[in-house]
């Protein structure tokens, strides 16, 4: 359908003018869907998404304005074209003023006709070039995974260059989501330890009791349940890097220990009186304000000063607006490989309602919205509608996340919504007594993008129940 | 009166979307045919009479409904 090319909508109780509309529009390469009149086909427009609609003002039960009115709610960056064999100024006026492309009289003026349609794939065409553009500057752009053009960025990627290759501790700042271990990956990837081990360890995720022993290990006997002698990370780490995510999470009790690591390189695993070196460089990122946290007694200065030898602060995204278009090429190309669909970008319309979004949860939240809409669209680029929606049940979803985040591992944000993604389906599931079509029109979702929502989150349902399949 | 109205501008509509078909149908076929193919004479008559058709659906006198319209 619309992975062919652009789809044309004809809508006319007439077969034979339906018959014509489609023979002639077949020759501009549309993909022609026609119907005899306006009823039903409301309720497809979603899964169809048309580019341009051909629609008969008069028609029986419902006519062309109410089919235009429709459409403009349905999918406002829909181009709609009307067609009378009756006209009058009055109905002329109201279709341009409820957004229609243009008004065409029986019998059509194929010329203009022609003209219109091709606005439309023109039109259609600029987008792709444009995104094929941003597409092409964001791999240029890019700087070991991360993507950004704005000045911060390169001032950022920058210091990366000229720092990596000596920095021992850094101390990376920024808000949740805003690729902290993306930055500690190209410090690794850029300094003398390329070759080392570069390991993980996310300090909001680590039991309290067992953070010593993952850090710095323990010896068989130490405590109840150490039945065996465990080589903790920073021995692991010899000769690479530790990254500690979100190191403020710390407990005050390891962190004497920890300077000493970082300072010295010298750790003791638990149990043990022996000390080992360990040649590691450290480093650690947060999201909070460790002086504030010091000065409140929950973070010791003299390990914030330790890690703070170099601190590289990270913008949120909302201080880089201007990378928002390439971020969003990079991430819609990238589900469109992974799912297998000619997925090119954003509409325009969809590219002012990211530009205008805070972004709470930065560059994590904008790759999440975008995959969303990437499983509700069924177009090759993705509507402002589609954005919005996903943008919506991302807000609901990241409010019950919240909290549980905080306390429990988030090793990937996508499973994480995919839990509260699966239970909300799961809630209209039920509340439609199993019913597909119901349930994809209580969320707001066509019945195939429903489909494709519960492929995602490893609902196993028969494909062969699909209604109407 | 004005149901007589009402379905007198119904068959005008009806007409002329017919008109509008043969007309549509014979502009795509006219384009279509190589200039000397025999057929072509034919398929211009018929597409102008269905524009002198349409033409005189034009001058067929409107009547008003009560709206005035």
């Amino acid at each position: 359908m619309n992975s062919l090319g652009p789809t044309l909508l004809a809508i006319d109780d007439e077969p034979g003018i339906l018959a014509l509309v489609e023979r002639f529009a077949r020759t501009l390469q549309f993909n022609v869907v026609c119907h005899d009149g306006a009823s039903g086909v409301l309720a497809e427009i979603d899964e169809l998404r048309p580019d341009v609609v051909l629609v008969d003002l008069q028609m029986p039960e419902i006519n062309g304005l109410e089919v235009l009115r429709a459409i403009r709610d349905v999918d406002p960056e829909c181009a709609v074209v009307l067609m009378t064999a009756h006209a009058s100024v009055d109905t002329a006026i109201e279709a341009v003023k409820l957004g229609a492309l243009d008004y065409l009289t029986k019998p059509l003026d194929f010329d203009r006709l022609r003209g219109l349609l091709t606005t439309v794939l023109k039109g259609i065409e600029r987008r792709e070039a444009l995104l094929e553009i941003d597409a092409d500057v964001a791999r240029r752009f890019e700087f070991h995974g991360t993507i950004g053009r704005s000045a911060a960025m390169q001032d950022l990627f920058d210091s990366i260059r000229r720092l990596a290759p000596h920095v021992r501790t850094l101390l990376i700042t920024g808000e949740t989501g805003t690729g902290k271990e993306l930055v500690a990956r190209a410090f690794q990837q850029l300094g003398p330890r390329r070759q080392g081990r570069f390991l993980t360890v996310n300090c909001s995720a680590v039991v309290d009791a067992l953070f010593e022993s993952e850090l710095f290990g323990h010896q068989r006997g130490a405590f109840t349940g150490a039945t065996e002698t465990k080589v903790g990370l920073f021995e692991h780490a010899d000769g690479g890097t530790l990254f500690l995510d979100e190191v403020g999470e710390l407990p005050l009790s390891v962190q004497p220990k920890l300077l000493r690591a970082v300072e010295y390189g010298d750790v003791q695993r638990v149990g043990s009186l022996e000390t080992r070196h360990v040649d590691v460089r450290v480093i650690a990122a947060t999201s909070r304000d460790l002086r504030a946290e010091g000065a409140a007694g929950r973070f010791r200065s003299d390990l914030y000063f330790r890690l703070n030898v170099l601190e590289i602060h990270l913008p949120p995204l909302r201080d880089r607006r201007e990378d928002i278009p390439l971020l969003t090429a990079a991430f819609v190309r990238e589900n469109a490989a992974r799912l297998q669909r000619p997925l090119t970008g954003v509409t325009t319309a969809a590219e002012r309602a990211l530009q205008e979004s805070q972004w709470p949860g930065n560059i994590r939240e904008l790759r999440n919205v975008l995959e969303r809409a990437c499983l509700l669209s069924e177009a090759r680029i993705l509507g402002e509608r589609e954005v919005r929606q996903a943008m919506r049940i991302g807000s609901s979803a990241a409010g019950a996340l919240e909290h549980a985040s905080a306390a429990t591992e988030p090793p990937t944000v996508g499973d994480s919504l995919s839990s509260a993604q699966r239970g909300q389906i799961d809630r209209v599931l039920r509340q439609a007594r199993g019913n597909k079509t119901e349930a994809a029109r209580l969320l707001g979702i066509s019945r195939r993008s429903l489909y494709r929502w519960l492929d995602r989150l490893g609902h196993a349902e028969p494909k062969a129940s699909q209604p109407g399949h | 009166m004005a149901d007589a109205t009402r379905s007198f501008d119904r068959w005008l509509h009806d007409v002329r979307n017919q008109l509008s078909i043969i007309l549509g149908f014979s502009e795509i076929l006219l384009q279509e045919l190589e200039g000397d193919d025999a057929r072509r004479h034919d398929l211009q008559e018929i597409h102008d009479a269905a524009e002198r058709a349409m033409g005189a659906m034009g001058r067929v006198p409107q009547k008003e409904d009560e709206s005035g319209r």
